[in-house]
Formats: C-alpha cells, structure tokens, sequence
C-alpha cells in the first residue's frame, strides 16, 4: 500500500489514479473534522472541496517526504479559521439535523434520544472557541497525536494539552447542564 | 450530501483525567456526515476540471509573464508617486555636489559608493509592508504580489541603471574616466547589492534587506575614500577596472547578479508563500 507522501509525489508527476486514492481516504475524515469544528455539514462540504483545491494549487510546493496528512489538515485549518474571521460576527450557527434513519436504527424512541444527544452536544460545542473544537475534533475525532496536532495549529504541544483540557472541562460541564435539563423536562412531561 | 448517513469514530483519552474521559467519549462518539461514493466521485471530478484549468493557467503564465513586466509594476510605480524618483537623483546629486573639491578619482568612488546604495535604499523603501488598502488591491490582482514586487524591484534597478548611465557619459564627455570601464565598476555592485537585498527584502524584511545590502558597501566605500591614496583591498571595489582580472571579475559578478536577477523573476509566481508580507 503506498503512503500518502508516495500518492502526492505521484499526483505531483501527473498520476490522476493517486489523487483519486488521497480524496478517497480523506474526503470522509476531513468532512467530519470541518464538521466537527463548524457545526454545518454544508459548509463543512464546500471547505472540503475548497481544501483539496488549495492542494492542487500547491501541489508544487509541496516536498517529498514532508509529512502529507499535517500539511493537509493545516490547510483546512486556515480555511477554517479565515471562515470563523470572516463570519465572526455571527454566532455559530446550530444545525441539529435529524440523520437520516438506517434499516438497522433501533426503535424510534431511541433513536429520538440519540438525536437529542447529538443535540445537546452541539448545543455544549456552541460554547466552546473555534481553537478548542479544532483541538478536540483533532485528538479525539480524527486519533491524531500531540505533536501531529501541534504541528497542524503551528502552536506547541503543551498549548494542545492545556486547550484540550480546557475545552473537556467547558464541554463536561455545559453537557451535565443539558443533560439536567433534559430530565427535568422529561420528568415533568411523565409526571403531567 | 442530504440523505448522508451519520458514523461513529473511535477515541483516543488515555492521558485524561477520569473526570473527562466522559466527556471525550461523549465527543467522539458524536455523529458525523459521512460522504457516500457518489458524493466522493463528484468531487474527484470536480478536481479534475479545477487541475485541468490550472495548467492551462499554468502555461499561460510561463509563456507570457515576461511581456507582464511593466502592466504589473506600472501601477506600483504610479503608487510611489515623482518624489521618490526625484530623491534617487538628488542622492546621486548631493553626494557629487558635497564633493566639488575632492579629487576625480574620489569622484568616481563616489560615483561607485552612491549608485548601489541608491538602488538598494530605493528598493526597501519601495517594498516596505504596504498599507491594508494597497494589499486589497493586490489581492484583486490576477498577479500575486511577488510578481509585482519584483517587477517594481527590475523597475527601479532600471532607473538606477539610467542614472548610472547619464552620470558615465558625463564623466566621459568631461575625459574623466573611460566610458566602458566606469560603467562596469558600478554596475557590477549596483546589481549584485540588488541581487542580494531583493529576496531578502521580499522573504524577510526591507530592514535586514538595507543592513545586508547597503550597510557593508557604505563602510567599504567610506574607508576606501578616507584612505585615498592607500593600497587598502577597498580601493579594489572603489576603482576602475583596469587590468584583465579586474575586469574579469567585475564581468562575472554582472553575469552572476543578473542570472539570480532573473531566476529570482522567472520564479517570483511561485514565491508568495513564502513571502514576508
């Protein structure tokens, strides 16, 4: 199996198949991670794009065997971060969607729960900085390490530890929050 | 992408306190949209077209980017308005004029110390960090600014040039030195200084630009006019070339100055990256 860095190095000299292998293992992971940290599952799609763009028009710069994955995610960080700036004035946006219900989806009050999960979970990120989502989204959505992750921000490695605390703290006690919430709403409907 | 379906990732908390492992597990447990082949196969296309018009642009670039060189500063130069022109000659002018009774030989070293310096000056005043408004409308350029930055650096190298020549023929004509030797005394230095503080200016900053380039050649110049009649090696840079190896050597640090001088314009499209600005 060839490594990203051989895939790149082989788009770079015109092999359009190593391309099509390098969208095919990061379109998933990247949709999630923009996602993750921008809370829109559109424009999370329309950055993705945007970034492999960025890609082909640096294809270039890029040197063998520089790392291919921090380089990648480093672009859509910017890409990200010049969104945040650009819209900064506007909150995030909370888009909630029902996920489309599979065959295989238990029944649908669990399902419902699910949902309303998910939601309060948004509802918890909503809180946290775009800085803090990236760390998280970084870490524990897309596994990668301290470094990989430092390196990605351009920040050094105690910042994504200290961050990533930070942001778990702020994320535990805005979910305890909802969660409270959510049962006393439910308690009440029961007890009605 | 509306009908995507929804995954779940695995987690990575070992290192975390008890009390937060929760909360990672709550985070990475969060549904994400997950593209379906089709979603992937649309965007590789799509990735194709956007590859395909690149090189042609590409191409384009590389074929014509020669003929860009005076669109592309001609606005910069507008920018920097006469004063900046004009201060360039009376540099060259004073520094003659302030020398009225100093011998020609000082004269020509004069010559020589000033007209790099001038071009040198001239260039990190002109590359300075522009204004937001001026980056706005570099921004809206099909050009990006290196290539601009570059064009205006040739610019004013080809005013400097000019000068230069004015001043050879004027010595000429006065039979104060011969025309062909004094032109390859300064522009030896005036290119390689040029050479030299033109990437720094645009890869570093116009401070470290004027201390590398100019700062040397002002302390050669002014020992090399203080110890007038000393064999000190500054007389070497500070005098005509008169011997074949003097000539050969200024010959060849013109031959080297501009070959950087034209790999640094043949590459300047792809330098903005890395550019301090």
């Amino acid at each position: 199996m060839f490594t990203d860095e051989d895939l790149f190095r082989a788009w770079q000299h015109g092999d359009a198949g190593a391309l099509e292998t390098l969208v095919e293992r990061y379109h998933a992971p990247l949709l999630a991670h923009l996602y993750r940290v921008l809370a829109d599952p559109h424009l999370a799609e329309d950055l993705v794009q945007e970034t492999f763009i960025r890609l082909i028009r640096d294809a270039q710069s890029y040197r063998y065997p520089r790392p291919f994955r921090p380089w990648l995610y480093a672009i859509a960080h910017h890409l990200a971060c010049n969104y945040h700036t650009s819209a900064y004035a506007r909150r995030v946006e909370l888009r909630a969607e029902m996920p489309a219900m599979q065959a295989r989806e238990p029944d649908p009050a669990e399902w419902f729960e699910r949902w309303e999960r998910h939601h309060n979970l948004l509802k918890a990120l909503a809180h946290l900085s775009i800085e803090q989502r990236e760390v998280l989204s970084l870490r524990f959505g897309q596994e990668l390490s301290i470094q990989e992750t430092a390196a990605i921000l351009s920040i050094p490695p105690g910042t994504v530890k200290s961050r990533t605390f930070t942001a778990l703290r702020l994320l535990r006690s805005s979910l305890e929050e909802y969660a409270s919430d959510t049962e006393g709403r439910q308690g009440g409907q029961h007890h009605g | 992408m509306d009908n995507r379906s929804f995954d779940q990732s695995p987690m990575q908390s070992d290192e975390l306190p008890l009390e937060l492992q929760a909360a990672a597990r709550s985070y990475a447990a969060q549904p994400v949209p997950r593209p379906s082949s089709a979603d992937t196969a649309q965007l590789m296309h799509y990735l194709l077209a956007e590859a395909a018009f690149q090189a042609q642009d590409t191409h384009f670039e590389r074929t014509n980017h020669l003929w860009h060189i005076p669109v592309l500063a001609r606005w910069r130069v507008y920018l920097l308005g006469p004063w900046f022109w004009i201060a360039g000659v009376l540099l060259l002018l004073a520094g003659i004029l302030l020398a009225r009774s100093i011998t020609v030989s000082d004269l020509i070293t004069l010559l020589i110390l000033l007209l790099p310096l001038t071009a040198v000056l001239g260039l990190t005043h002109a590359l300075r960090s522009p204004a937001a408004g001026l980056r706005a409308i570099e921004a809206s350029c099909p050009v990006n600014s290196a290539q601009t930055s570059v064009s205006l650096g040739l610019v004013i190298l080809a005013f400097d040039v000019l000068l230069g020549l004015v001043a050879t023929l004027g010595f000429t004509l006065a039979h104060w030195a011969p025309f062909w030797n004094l032109l390859l005394a300064w522009l030896a230095p005036l290119l390689l200084l040029t050479a030299i503080s033109l990437p720094i200016a645009l890869l570093r900053n116009v401070r470290l630009a004027a201390l590398v380039g100019g700062l040397p050649w002002l302390l050669l110049g002014l020992l090399a006019l203080v110890e007038q009649n000393g064999q000190n090696i500054t007389r070497l840079f500070f005098s005509l070339p008169q011997d074949t190896l003097s000539l050969s050597y200024h010959l060849a640090t013109i031959l080297l100055s501009l070959l950087l001088l034209i790999v640094l314009f043949t590459s300047a499209p792809k330098w903005q990256r890395f550019c301090a600005f």
